[in-house]
């Protein structure tokens, strides 16, 4: 069975930074992935290289068997020529497509459409699944008004999917941050994702929220859907990844299963430095 | 051809002095100031009602025209910290369409109450530099033009060492880098945000008594399009990189001369606003501008 | 019914498990649903319109109104690029110069019939909104608003110094719409109320097209492209991770917006029967902004209160009309500084249907996810909660 979502060498440099060092990792259909690291070690670049918001410097990034990112030889990129090519959007793979494709994610500061209502928000991701022509809209023919309820349905099914119980008209502002948390990730469900990336999805959320979000990514995996996440949280990262990938300085410096990893001595260093840290304490 | 290059270089001066303050604010707080061709306007009438004020018309004084000059240039310096501490300080967290429409705002307050001020007709600037000139290589210059060729090329010769050399030029690179990291490290970036409120105004009022002294009339409509030049200037060379300002206006300045002579007069700004269009579509990051991937 | 409504999606691999509970369904009525008391307020707007020119069809009144509605239609056209789409166009009128121009070129000096000029007009307007649009929108939202100015100011001077175009000094006699042997001149007798002159006919035409146009927009906005717009305006990276193609959202807002200009030109254009580059400059793209700004971007009520403020109170003020650019200025200002979503914001609620928000639920087991759900998914895949095995 081949990957999901395959990575190799992924690089990404902002002028003279490497926020991405070559890493490679792949994501199998229906696994939960984790990806760790100290602070400003490159996780959320890769996530957006990964989801086409960044084009990185160098490496490739296949999803479902569809390029994300192509491996250019380099005397192109020398040339200009990609970036001139890229400011016309050719010769990239925009975000949108990416969704299209089946990847959704969320971001590590929430991003909800801040005029929008809680199932507005919802309906808003249902775009590319919804055939709604520009005629029909103006004269709300009876396939229109279809279309509008399928849609509305199908966004209160993520709505409740995820738990939330509240007025679904309220907008996202006058929620509390865990709810719109939640929503958030109804959000992208309603993309109808394969690969469900997750930046640090647990950030900000007390000790039940936790648990509770710990059983919706099981349960969102329990519908077939992969997930990759970003998090801090150790107890949570342990108790939920099959697999996990480690960050430091943009390199990849572990990669597999938790009690392996947590034994790493590079892993140990990168978060704990080196043995005066521990003689300290 | 070297009349239009030598043209081309004296309204390119003004555009590169409207231009920098432009780029300067769009580089630190990623503001497009449309009220920043205003202020030109203002430094025209702020030398005007001084002058008026003395009484003096149909001067051709040199000396007097640097004076206007300086004291134009603390005004509009004030008016454009003043703005700035008003109307877009308190915006500096909401949405960019906010800020951008507010800047429209002021623009309009500007111009609109220049003119209930001074009325809607020219008025005829009290300096009026002589055009008796001298041939060199082909072209006819006029010592006026050389002088404010002069006067503009000290000006920006001052504002890179400032941005270059001080402190406070530091403060200003730091911020435009990275606004809260700037803060982080202890830069005061209400401060500094003033201070190139004041550079950047004052250097359009510099273009405006220049430009009053060089055309000879004024009128509360006059900074609408060199705002529009200058914000073309800008782009050309690299919006928020001082070199490229000076650059674009130059080069602007001369597209423009080249342009009338080819196409007619009444196609100039047609074709400046076309060259914008153009270079936004092929290089948005201008000659200088260097690529950036924004933070998300 | 509900395979009715799968249908109408189209194929997804993922869809979500149905809903354990219904909402209730909302209220409908006049004062118990915000929507049907927008409606209600909206048929006695239609109403007012109508009946206005059996009150007083004298030649000034009409004329006025003809130019309120028009502006009205112009507003409601940039709030769809402002306001929905969230692109500041400064060069709005630009459109609409196209609009009257293009109509009145292909009228007076081709010689079209009105309805054909109509249709060369909106042709016209989608082409000019794709070729300003498409260079532009790829960049950042505030080189827009300065490249629209510029554009606004490229079509006054080419207006201006084209021969065909009529040079400073316009287009005339641009002929009235005609259906066979009677036109709008020739006037017409309505239940023993005598309407003589064209103005009154242009007021009905316009109002039509006004009514048309504002319940078009409405609706556009709140279906699925109007949702892109409403998203792309409040994030545009989510947007686009939401599988939105921002660029597409924003040429399609920017492209109804040029329509909508173009017909409130063409009815300009045969309201007046002349145009001049003169009133096409910067000003009047400026002055639609605030009607949309003051009134309230992205509210339908708002903008309309907003374009007839703008368009009326110069005429309703005598002395305002010398003061008001100064006043306008001053109220763009102010209106950001402490009101930004205008007069009346496109979130208001009305009063007595504004929901207090219930404290915010406590965070409990059972709030969060129930348990009892939790059993029956929790790790294995249910066999209706998605289509196909992927695995
Ligand atoms: N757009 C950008 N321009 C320049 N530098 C950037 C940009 N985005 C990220 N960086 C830099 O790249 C490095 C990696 O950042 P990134 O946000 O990926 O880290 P992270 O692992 O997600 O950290 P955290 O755990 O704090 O979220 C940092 O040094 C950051 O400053
Ligand atoms: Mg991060």
């Amino acid at each position: 069975m081949s990957a999901l979502l395959e990575v190799r060498d992924l690089r990404l440099q902002f002028g003279g930074v490497t926020a991405v060092d070559g890493l490679s990792f792949e994501v199998r259909a229906g696994e939960i992935l984790a990806v760790i690291g100290p602070n400003g070690a490159g996780k959320t670049s890769a996530f957006n290289c990964i989801s086409g918001f960044y084009l990185p410097t160098a490496g490739s990034v296949v999803f479902d068997g569809k390029a994300i990112v192509r491996t250019v030889p380099r005397i192109w990129r020398r040339l200009g020529l990609v970036n001139l090519l890229q400011s016309f959007g050719l010769y990239r793979v925009i975000p949108s497509r990416v969704t299209k494709w089946g990847m959704a994610r969320t971001f590590q500061n929430l991003r909800l459409f801040r005029e929008l209502s809680v199932l507005e928000n919802v309906t808003t991701a249902m775009h590319a699944n919804l055939r709604e022509g520009f005629w029909a809209t103006l004269l709300h023919t009876p396939g229109y008004r279809r279309a509008e309820a399928a849609c509305v349905r199908e966004a209160r099914g993520w709505l409740d999917f995820v738990g939330f119980e509240d007025d679904e008209q309220l907008y996202v502002t006058q929620l509390p941050y865990g709810e719109q948390r939640r929503v958030e990730i109804a959000r992208a469900l309603a993309t109808s994702p394969k690969l469900l990336l997750l930046d640090e999805p647990a950030a900000g959320l007390n000790f039940n929220e936790k648990q509770a979000l710990m059983r919706l990514i099981r349960k969102i995996r329990g519908l077939g859907v992969a997930v990759v996440l970003i998090e801090h949280d150790m107890g949570l990262v342990m108790e939920l990844a099959e697999r996990i990938v480690v960050l430091n300085y943009g390199k990849e410096i572990a990669d597999g299963a938790p009690e392996d990893v947590k034994r790493d001595p590079a892993v140990i260093e990168a978060y704990l430095g080196v043995d005066e840290s521990e003689d300290a304490r | 051809m070297m009349q239009l290059i030598w043209n081309g270089l004296i309204v390119g001066s003004f555009y590169a002095l409207v231009a920098l303050g432009y780029s300067m604010v769009y580089g630190i707080i990623k503001l497009l100031n449309f009220a920043h061709g205003d202020i030109y306007m203002l430094g025209a009438f702020v030398g005007f009602f001084t002058l008026s004020a003395f009484g003096i018309s149909n001067e051709t004084s040199i000396p007097l025209l640097l004076v206007v000059l300086l004291l134009s240039m603390v005004t509009t310096g004030l008016i454009g910290v003043g703005i700035e501490r008003i109307a877009y300080r308190p915006l500096r967290r909401s949405p960019r369409l906010a800020v951008l429409i507010t800047a429209i705002g002021v623009s309009f307050t500007l111009e609109y109450g220049v003119r209930q001020i001074f009325g809607p007709n020219p008025e005829a600037f009290p300096i009026r530099l002589e055009s008796s000139g001298f041939d060199v290589l082909g072209m006819r210059v006029t010592a006026s033009q050389i002088v404010l060729v002069v006067i503009a090329a000290v000006l920006m010769l001052v504002l890179a060492h400032i941005v270059e050399r001080t402190r406070q030029g530091r403060a200003m690179r730091a911020i435009a880098l990275d606004p809260t990291g700037a803060q982080l490290m202890g830069v005061n970036v209400d401060r500094v945000i003033a201070m190139v409120f004041f550079i950047g105004s004052a250097l359009a009022g510099a273009a405006g008594v220049m430009a009053g002294a060089y055309y000879g009339s004024i009128d509360f409509l006059m900074g609408f399009i060199i705002g529009l030049k200058a914000f073309t200037a800008a782009v050309i060379g690299g919006i928020g990189n001082l070199y490229g300002a000076m650059l674009g206006g130059v080069l602007l300045g001369m597209l423009e001369s080249f342009g009338s002579a080819w196409f007619g007069g009444e196609w100039r700004d047609v074709f400046a606003f076309g060259f914008l269009i153009l270079f936004l579509t092929l290089k948005p990051t201008g000659l200088l501008g260097a690529r950036v991937v924004e933070r998300m | 019914m509900v395979r009715d409504l799968d249908h109408a999606l189209k194929h997804v691999s993922l869809r979500a498990p149905a809903p354990r509970f219904e909402r209730p369904r909302p209220p409908r009525g006049v004062f118990t649903s915000q929507q049907g008391f927008m409606r209600a307020l909206g048929v006695g707007a239609v109403l007012l319109v109508a009946v206005l020119p059996f009150m007083d069809a004298s030649r000034y009144t009409m004329s006025i109104a003809t130019s309120a509605l028009i502006y009205v239609m112009l507003c409601m056209g940039l709030n769809v690029v402002v306001g929905y789409a969230g692109l500041l166009d400064l060069g709005y009128i630009a459109f609409f110069a196209v609009g009257a121009y293009i109509s009145g070129i292909f009228t007076t000096v081709l010689g079209w019939p009105m309805w054909a000029a109509l249709i060369a007009t909106i042709v016209a307007c989608v082409t000019a909104g794709i070729i300003i649009g498409a260079p532009t929108l790829r960049l950042r939202s505030d080189y827009l608003a300065i490249v629209t100015l510029g554009f606004g100011e490229i079509i006054r001077i080419t207006a201006n110094n084209l021969k065909i175009t009529g040079g400073p000094s316009g287009i005339h006699g641009i002929p009235t719409w005609s259906f066979g042997p009677w036109s709008f001149d020739d006037g017409f007798n309505l239940f023993g109320i005598d309407f003589p002159e064209r103005v009154v006919f242009y007021y009905f035409v316009a109002a039509v097209v006004i009514v048309v146009g504002v319940i078009g927009a409405g609706r556009l906005a709140k279906g699925r492209l109007g949702r892109a717009w409403k998203a792309v305006r409040d994030d545009e990276d989510a947007a686009e991770a939401m599988g939105i193609n921002t660029y597409i959202a924003k040429i399609s807002a920017y492209i109804i917006g040029a329509v909508w200009a173009g017909m409130a030109g063409q009815l300009m254009a045969t309201h007046l029967s002349a145009i001049s580059p003169n009133s096409f400059q910067f000003l009047y793209s400026a002055l639609i902004l605030m009607a949309v700004v003051l009134g309230g971007m992205g509210s339908t009520p708002g903008v309309i209160i907003g374009a007839l403020f703008v368009s009326l109170a110069p005429e309703l003020l005598r002395d305002f009309a010398e003061w008001r650019y100064l006043i306008f200025g001053v109220l763009l200002v102010v209106v950001m500084l402490f009101r930004p979503s205008g007069l009346w914001p496109a979130t208001a609620v009305l009063p007595w249907l504004r929901r207090t928000r219930p404290t915010p639920p406590a965070f409990t087991e059972a709030t969060a996810v129930p348990a009892s759900v939790m059993e029956s998914v929790d790790g294995t895949p249910t066999t209706d909660a998605h289509e196909g095995d992927r695995a």
